[in-house]
Formats: structure tokens, sequence, C-alpha cells
């Protein structure tokens, strides 16, 4: 253990020789080698109350006085979230050393109605629309984590687009109709990735019906959950099928057994519009696939339907999920198309709008705390200015300026 | 005979060919018309420039009981005159018939026929894609087309009318003898006015530098109409800067600034939109701007929140952060970013056009609200400044404006 620490200080120490060379006398001698020559926030023992910051770590107690305040996330929930946020943010969060996100108005405006929701009409469906990087994800990532720690069981889609685009993705045709086609890999990883987000809510859930995969094998009435999860995932050609069971049961028992589902479901506009760039899907004949026939995007569109209860229904439509020439507007009606309107419709639109200066203030305030912003010019007002200018107060805008300087 | 020259009536004659006599249309191209500066001095039409160069002796027009002797250099000049007036007169006569025969090809009263109309007709009779105006077809009074020579220097006898006339530059020499002789009595009166202990009265006599700046060798040399080189002007410069740096050199303002441009500062005055007050009070300046082929119409309101509207959407009209830096400049240097309200109209060309046609509206518009020392800073900074690069067209024979084909042995 020793010996790797200093393995560890002496490549510090090499990295940092020739600054050491050139600037011996400015440099500030310390106690501890490292902190003084690294440049990663360091975290602290007790968190400094700071204008941006709420010690209100709870999403469900977040009230409006919090807005454009940032809360931390605490690890345990940070796993369960940690399979669904986005790489980038997930990158941010580890060069930060610490995972916070902004209290905003849209995801209050979600909580909102989900409190005073009644679980007994058929699904609501919300829909997320913004500009590009407004902040749609971060919204559902609150959303969930409040339902997360509600006991909800989340149905987390990440990235709708994923399904529909790949390079030398494995297309197979659908065991279970041979007019579609399975996406054996995407699936597992989706099996994953539910068995993360509801660790410990899908003990006592078995299934109601028989499901027959090969003439040798089946899964009897009242297989639990976890064991249908296991089969997917060994058995990859089955993966597909897996979640097919999977949501069909949890639609099923939902209204009998009394449970909350989430279905959260990001660039839902990958549901309906085709994909038509070169890295398109397609079949053994070169065909280009519908969204329609990949059999996963079918499960998960039958959960939008509004013909179970006891759920609700999350979505967010992107622009990156359409083709180049169909981005002009971000608009839901525009995204979605005919199809994709006429599907979800009638749904309740979240606009999620730009930062605020408020909230804008409070972002550069965090990255000039988690030294992001070194900048002498970026920590003064006149900076701040230029960089919410500069942005047109757009999240992902500013956080990508402020990496720059 | 001769007494009495106008100062044009002198002319050298012109040695060009003209082509077509009959109509008197004359391609001219750069060559032919730049004429100005190098070889020939041009007649100067400045009244103190005339006075300079023509006003001979009064004693010439005296009679007198000797015979009049004409000197050789004085002959030639003048047969060289009457041969240029003569065909002057020529040229102008074949003027007039061509413009009553140009008149009536485009059926219109050859009496009422004026310049205006013979342009237009010849552009429609002659319709030409040459690049260069000045490759155009003309047709214009002789007058204009034809160089102008300065008039003669010296009279009958032989004798040159300036005093200077041996220095060769006489109009440019005079004006430093003119100088010097400020300057000595500057330092005249300075003496005097310390033997008479009242040098405080000295102070803030001198005159004040800002704002001004120093003719060009070019302006130079037209104003005294002599092939003043570079190491003449330095030295009118030194020499003038020398008056300049005199205490009592207010004294002579007057003098210092004919041979001095006042710099955009005062000119910023007249560039300075009209405020409009709206309705509850609400101040609104409108300036225009262009780069490249874009033009921008820009409407600033104060007081505002720092709202930036183009065409209708907010600063995601331009994608890039570069186009957005672009419109930051003048807001940042003249302190009103988040003041104002901008609305911005803007048509043709590409981003790179538009936001710097934006950006030189913007800058325009701000002058309407900033204090004198910051519209200098802005001056200074270039903001106010057009950026008169345009795109450079395409060569024939070349791959594109500059770029030559790939070079291929055969």
């Amino acid at each position: 253990m020793a010996a790797s620490i200093r393995q560890k200080l002496s490549s510090v120490a090499s990295r940092t020789n020739s600054l050491l060379r050139k600037s011996v006398t400015s440099i500030e001698h310390t106690p501890c080698v490292c902190s003084c020559y690294s440049t990663a926030a360091k975290r602290l023992e007790q968190e400094p109350r700071t204008a941006f910051r709420t010690n209100e770590t709870d999403p469900r107690k977040h009230t409006i006085d919090h807005v454009g305040l940032y809360y931390s996330v605490p690890d345990e929930e940070m796993a369960v979230l940690k399979t669904g946020v986005h790489p980038w943010h997930l990158r941010m969060m580890k060069s930060f050393n610490e995972s916070c996100m902004m209290v905003r108005k849209p995801a209050l405006e979600l909580k909102g109605y989900l409190d005073k929701l009644n679980l007994k009409h058929p699904v609501p469906r919300f829909l997320l629309y913004g500009r590009r990087g407004s902040g749609k994800t971060m919204t559902m990532q609150h959303t969930i984590q409040c339902c997360h720690k509600n006991g909800w069981i989340i149905v987390h889609v990440p990235w709708a687009g994923q399904w529909v685009r790949g390079w030398y993705k494995e297309v197979a045709v659908s065991t279970y109709k041979p007019d579609r086609y399975d996406l054996p890999a995407d699936s597992a990883e989706w099996l994953n990735h539910f068995r993360a987000q509801n660790q410990g809510k899908l003990t006592g859930l078995k299934t109601t019906s028989e499901y027959i995969w090969t003439k040798r094998e089946k899964a009897e009435a009242g297989t639990s959950f976890d064991e249908i999860i296991n089969f997917g995932l060994s058995r990859l050609k089955f993966s597909s099928d897996c979640v097919g069971v999977l949501l069909k049961e949890l639609r099923e028992q939902a209204e009998l057994k009394g449970l909350k589902v989430l279905v959260a479901v990001d660039s839902v506009n990958a549901f309906y519009v085709q994909w038509n760039q070169l890295n398109a899907l397609k079949n053994i004949e070169k065909k280009k696939l519908q969204p329609g026939e990949i059999s996963l995007v079918h499960n998960f569109k039958k959960m939008l339907n509004p013909d179970w209860t006891h759920g609700v229904a999350i979505c967010a439509v992107s622009e990156e999920a359409n083709d180049e020439d169909r981005r002009e507007n971000f608009t839901p009606v525009y995204l979605l198309g005919q199809e994709g309107f006429e599907a979800l419709d009638p749904f309740v639109p979240i606009f999620v709008p730009e930062y605020t200066e408020k909230e804008a203030l409070s972002n550069i305030n965090y990255f000039i705390d988690r030294n992001w912003i070194q900048n002498a010019h970026g920590k003064t007002d006149e900076g701040k200015k230029e960089l919410m200018f500069v942005s047109n107060r757009n999240p992902f805008n500013l956080a990508k300026i402020c990496a720059q300087s | 005979m001769m007494a009495g020259i106008s100062p044009w009536t002198v002319k050298a004659v012109f040695n060009g060919t003209i082509p077509s006599r009959r109509l008197f249309i004359v391609f001219a191209n750069k060559h032919n018309l730049d004429f100005g500066t190098n070889n020939v001095a041009r007649l100067s039409s400045t009244p103190d420039g005339n006075d300079r160069l023509h006003t001979a002796p009064k004693t010439q027009n005296k009679p007198t009981a000797k015979a009049v002797t004409i000197s050789k250099a004085m002959r030639a000049y003048m047969e060289q005159a009457k041969a240029y007036d003569d065909k002057m007169k020529a040229e102008v006569a074949d003027f007039e018939i061509g413009k009553r025969h140009l008149a009536n090809i485009m059926g219109e009263d050859p009496d009422s026929f004026t310049q205006a109309d013979v342009d237009r007709a010849i552009e429609y009779l002659l319709p030409s894609g040459l690049y260069d105006k000045k490759a155009r077809p003309v047709m214009k009074d002789p007058y204009e087309i034809f160089p102008k020579k300065k008039a003669a220097q010296f009279g009958l006898d032989g004798r040159p009318y300036h005093w200077m006339y041996f220095t060769i530059l006489p109009n440019y020499y005079s004006t430093l003898y003119e100088i010097t002789w400020k300057l000595e009595a500057l330092k005249d009166s300075e003496d005097q006015m310390r033997a008479e202990n009242r040098l405080d009265e000295m102070e803030g006599q001198s005159f004040n530098t800002a704002s001004s700046e120093w003719i060009s060798l070019q302006a130079l040399k037209t104003r005294m109409v002599e092939n003043i080189k570079e190491k003449e002007y330095n030295h009118f410069v030194t020499l003038m800067e020398r008056l300049v740096s005199h205490p009592l050199s207010g004294r002579e303002q007057n003098f210092i600034m004919e041979w001095r441009v006042s710099l955009q500062a005062e000119e910023l005055e007249s560039a300075v939109p009209e405020v409009e007050v709206e309705e509850g009070g609400r101040m609104c300046a409108t300036a225009t701007g262009t780069r490249k082929s874009s033009n921008a119409i820009v409407k600033v309101y104060k007081p505002g929140s720092g709202n930036f509207i183009i065409n209708g959407k907010d600063l995601t009209y331009f994608p890039q952060n570069l186009y957005r830096e672009t419109l930051l400049l003048p807001l940042m240097v003249s302190d009103l970013l988040g003041k104002v309200d901008t609305e911005v109209d803007v048509e043709l060309g590409g981003p790179t056009g538009q936001a710097g046609a934006i950006r030189l509206g913007l800058s325009r518009a701000l002058l309407a609200f900033v204090e004198d020392d910051v519209k200098e800073k802005m001056r200074l900074s270039g903001l106010l400044t057009k950026d008169p690069r345009k795109r450079e067209r395409k060569k024939p024979g070349q791959q594109g404006a500059r770029r030559k084909f790939t070079w291929k042995k055969r």
C-alpha cells in the first residue's frame, strides 16, 4: 500500500519536475505535496454554506426557493442513477469530485404534477422539450431520483436514439415474431441498467403467465423477475424477449400489486421518426429498419400507451434523434412528426428553458468553486456577464465555453 | 500680344492618339488617366495654389521702347500651347457634334441632351462587362479627358515668376521658409516675454496636437503641385514639429491647422445617431452597418436588460460562439453589456459578414449613449472603422482569385 502511494507521488513529482525547476521560489510549501500541484477540486470535509448550494439533498423536499441552487447527490443514489446519466455529465462529476445537480423549475413543475397524480387513471404522459443542451436530460434525472426515493419502479431509456442506429451492431430476426428484429447487445445492456436502477424493488415480483423460449426452455408462471433478467443476460438470443416480458408483466401487475411505475424515455422521437443516416440499422438484406420493426422499440412504445394504470410516462424530445434536415425547430409536434404526435397525444408539454440570470450565475460560481474556471477575468463580474452573453445562457454551451477558457 | 495669358490657355500638347474622332469615345484605361502625380504637374485648382503659380509681375504689362525679345524656351512653350489649344478646340467641336449624333441615335432632343444622358446612352449602346470601371467606354468633355498641364512658370523674357524657381520645388521651399520665419518670430516674442518677466503668461499658449495629424505625403504633393519625395516630406514634418513644440505655437494655430487634418474624433460628432424617446421615456438609437456583402440595421434601446434579437431570433441566430463574441466587443468596450436591448435586421452574406455588419451598426448606435472619452476609446479599438475588404474576383486562367492551376508538365 505504502509502496503504491510512493509510486504515485513520484509520478506526480516527475510530471511536475519541469515546473519545479522553473519556478521553485513561487511555490508555497504545504504539508501535503500532492495538493499544491494538483488542480483537482478538493473534497471538503464539511460543505460550506455558499450562495449557490443548498444542503437539502432530498429531491422530494425541493421547493421554488431552491431554484438555481446545487444539491449534491449521495453516493448510494448516484449508484442508481449512474448507468442512466450521460457520460459527459459523469466525466464532469468526476472532475468536480462530487455529484451535484441544480434544482430547476421544470423539474419542480414535474414533481408538482407527480405529487398530485391519481394513479388509477390511465398513464399520463409528460413531454419535456427545449433547445439543445438546455437540461432536459438532467431534469429527467432529477425526477428519477425523486421517484426512486419514493420507491417507484423505474423503467428508464437513457437514450432511445441508440436503438435505431449502429455501425456493426448485431441485428437478429426476432425469435417471437419473424417480421421483427432483436438487438441482443442493447437489450442485455438495458436489462443490466434496469436491474441496477431497481435494486431491491423487484423482490416479490413474479410472472403471471408461462413463457416458452424454446422447445426445452420455458419460464413457468411464478418465475421471479430476477430470474428472467438473469436468463436474458445469460442467453443473449432471448434478451429482447425478456425485456418484452418484463414490461408486459409490469403493465399487468402495476394495478394488481399497487406498484408505481415511472417510464422515462429520453429522445422519444427516435421511436417514431426514421433515422436515415449512414449508420442506420439494416437487416441482412441491407434494408433499412423502421423503428417499429425493432422489438425493443415496439415493446417500449406499448409502455407509452394509456391502456394501463399506476404508472407515469415522462418523455423528452431531442433534436439529435432526428435527421439533420429535420432539426429546424425544437417543438414536440415538429420533432415527433405526425405518427409520434398521434401516438403520444394528449400529453402535458413541459418547456425546459435556458438558464435564468440567477441560474447562470449560480452555475458559473459553482465552476469557480470547483476550480473549473481559473482565469482571473472569469471570476470578475464583467467576465461572468461575458460568459452569459456568449453562451446565451444555454447550460451545455456555458459548460463548453468554461471548459475552453 | 501674349502679355495677358490666362493660366489655362497656355498648355502643353497632349501627345496621345484618339481612335475615333467622330464620336469622341475614349476607351480610357488606368494608365492613360493616371497622370496626376508622377510625371506631369497638374494645374492646381485651389485658389492659393494658383496665386503661387501664376501671378506674373506687374511690370510685364508696361510698354517698353525696346523690341520684345522672347526667350527660346518661351517660344517653344508658346508653340506647344497653341498646338494644344487648337487640338482642344477641334476636340470640343467633335464632342459637340458627337453629342448631337448620340441624341439623334437615342431619339432625344439634341439641345437638351445633358452629360447624364450621354453617360446613360453610352452604357446602353456599348454595354461593357469589364471589371475596372475606368476601363469602360466613356464620352466626356475633352477638358475632363485630357491631362492639364502646369501653366508657364516664367515670363516672355524668360525670367521665372517665382523667386525660388531654381530650387525646382519653389512652393515647397517657400513654405519651409515661411515656417522658419514664423518660428523665429515666436522665439523673438518668447525672448521678449522672458526679458519682461512675463513667463507665466506663456502657459497654455502651446498648440494642442491631439485630434489632428499632419497631412499625408500625397496630400502635400497635390497641395504644392510639385513632385515631393518622402525625404522632403519628412523634412517638412520635422520643421513643423519644431514649430508646434514651441510654447507659443498656439498663436500660429490657423497656419498650423492649414497643414493638419482633423482625426475622426471630430467626425464622430456627425456619426452619432439621433436619439428618439419613445413612450415611457425609453430611448432608442438606430444605425446601420455593413461588412462584406451584408447589411444590418441595428436598433438599441436604453434602458434594457440585455436582450438581443436578430431577425426575430435571439443569439441562437449565430450557432457559433465566435460570432457572438464579435457582437460582444462593442458592448464590452462601451460598458453597456446587460444595460441595453438590441434589435437587429440583417440580410445577405454569410455569418461572418452578418456578424461584422451587426458589430459596426451596434457600435455606431451605442455612440448615442456613451460619453466622449468612451467614444474615443471605441474609435481606437477599431469598432467604428468599416472593414473595407471584399471578396476578390476570380481571374480567368486561374483557379481562383490568386491560386493558379496545378502546373503540369504536359
